[in-house]
């Protein structure tokens, strides 16, 4: 039987593997980086903030493993997932089709971004992140969480071609 | 690029609308008479979109069983070493040939398994006693376990905590039986050391909080109490001479 925090940290295990997946792209050690988060997460629940998300914490943990093993300088910061299999997983054709070839586009402009600005822009337009969140599992202030993302989403658009308005 | 001083990071949070109603109406006053004020939030409202159309072709797949095993395994590990359980006492009832009504007893002892049941798997909803007691070295019971002589009692983070009894188990374990007092309630509990560590053998509400409006009944306690120090067969409290001593040999 398992208590609420137990639960609530059971439910995010499917989020914390995708966003471990995005960090390190080999399933393997992505199950790796979520045990040793549940791990940590079990020692330290004493210090969950009352009222505070669980998600975003998780990830604070999970980035912080992940920088622990190392090998984010050797792949040289934040990989996106391009190898899962998103399709499988959605039943709308059209739809689907669309969105994966859209992933797949954001993506490989995403791959040509700097470390800095990927990682914000997974944290809040990937996982959903507030702003504030995501600046607590970075560990940096809210301010240059915006301003990385703002940069970010300035440059995704000049690579993707949305940015009709951005050299006027 | 913004003229109008409103920076990337401004247009970029109207955008995404999460600017507070103020400075939302500022950013909408300057895109109606600035053009590239507007293009700039078209950009972001574009890029935003664009993001949110990918994040919908990459769900999170369901955890692969080895792992949720592994997890599972954390989870049971960390609940056995978090609280010890309530030990039910053994050989109690009318083989030991104890004196009391059993009915009665057995109301408060259930009650009291209901508690310590309550300590170890929903901690959130445990009144707020039972919550410190899930923690006896977070709260800083444990220390004032270790530091306190019968009688008195410290104000640590997880209530006031006031020593009742030293006694010994039939092992020779040192055992202390305290009081747990928050704003909201109050329980009876017995510890006994191993080691360093203070683990949780006992705990039984006496629901003397002030407004705690509980559903236990707080009247067996004291009984469920004494039914269980005669069932584990504890030894008779100890002289001052004695706890000092036992205290101290603690520390070594």
């Amino acid at each position: 039987m398992l208590d609420d925090f137990e639960t609530e940290l059971v439910a995010a295990l499917p989020v914390l593997r995708r966003y471990a997946l995005s960090l390190c792209r080999r399933p393997d050690m992505a199950d790796d980086l979520v045990q040793t988060t549940v791990e940590r997460a079990v020692e330290a629940r004493g210090r969950v903030e009352p009222g505070a998300r669980l998600q975003p914490w998780l990830f604070r943990i999970l980035r912080n493993a992940w920088i622990d093993t190392g090998r984010r300088q050797a792949t040289r910061g934040t990989e996106i997932d391009v190898h899962a299999t998103p399709e499988a997983a959605v039943t709308d054709g059209a739809r689907a089709t669309e969105a994966s070839l859209m992933l797949k586009q954001t993506v490989a402009a995403l791959e040509t971004l700097p470390a800095d600005q990927r990682d914000v822009i997974v944290l809040v337009c990937f996982e959903e992140l507030t702003y504030a969140e995501a600046a607590g599992v970075l560990g940096v202030p809210a301010g240059t969480v915006m301003s990385r993302l703002a940069r970010g989403r300035v440059a995704l658009a000049r690579r993707m071609g949305i940015d009709r308005a951005a050299d006027a | 690029m913004a003229t109008h001083d409103l920076s990337d990071e401004t247009l970029m949070a109207y955008a995404d609308g999460v600017l507070d109603a103020d400075t939302a109406a500022a950013v909408e006053r300057a895109a109606s008479e600035d053009e590239t004020v507007a293009q700039r939030i078209a950009l972001f409202r574009a890029t935003g979109d664009v993001l949110a159309t990918a994040r919908a072709a990459r769900p999170a797949e369901p955890v692969p069983e080895t792992l949720m095993a592994r997890v599972r395994a954390t989870l049971d590990a960390a609940r056995d070493t978090r609280v010890t359980p309530f030990a039910r006492p053994a050989g109690r009832g009318a083989a030991s040939g104890l004196p009391w009504a059993p009915m009665a007893l057995a109301a408060s002892l259930a009650l009291a398994v209901g508690l310590a049941a309550g300590l170890t798997l929903r901690p959130d909803t445990a009144p707020d006693a039972a919550r410190g007691l899930a923690a006896l070295e977070a709260g800083g019971i444990a220390g004032a376990l270790s530091r306190l002589e019968a009688g008195a009692a410290e104000h640590v983070a997880a209530g006031e905590v006031s020593v009742i009894s030293s006694f010994r188990m039939p092992d020779g374990a040192l055992c202390r039986e305290f009081e747990l007092d928050t704003e909201r309630d109050a329980t009876i509990a017995v510890a006994c050391a191993e080691g360093a560590a203070w683990n949780l053998r006992f705990a039984a509400s006496t629901g003397a909080g002030a407004d705690s409006g509980q559903s236990y009944a707080p009247a067996g306690a004291l009984e469920a109490l004494d039914a269980w120090m005669v069932s584990v067969e504890a030894g008779a409290p100890l002289p001052p001479e004695e706890e000092r001593a036992a205290l101290s040999a603690l520390e070594d």
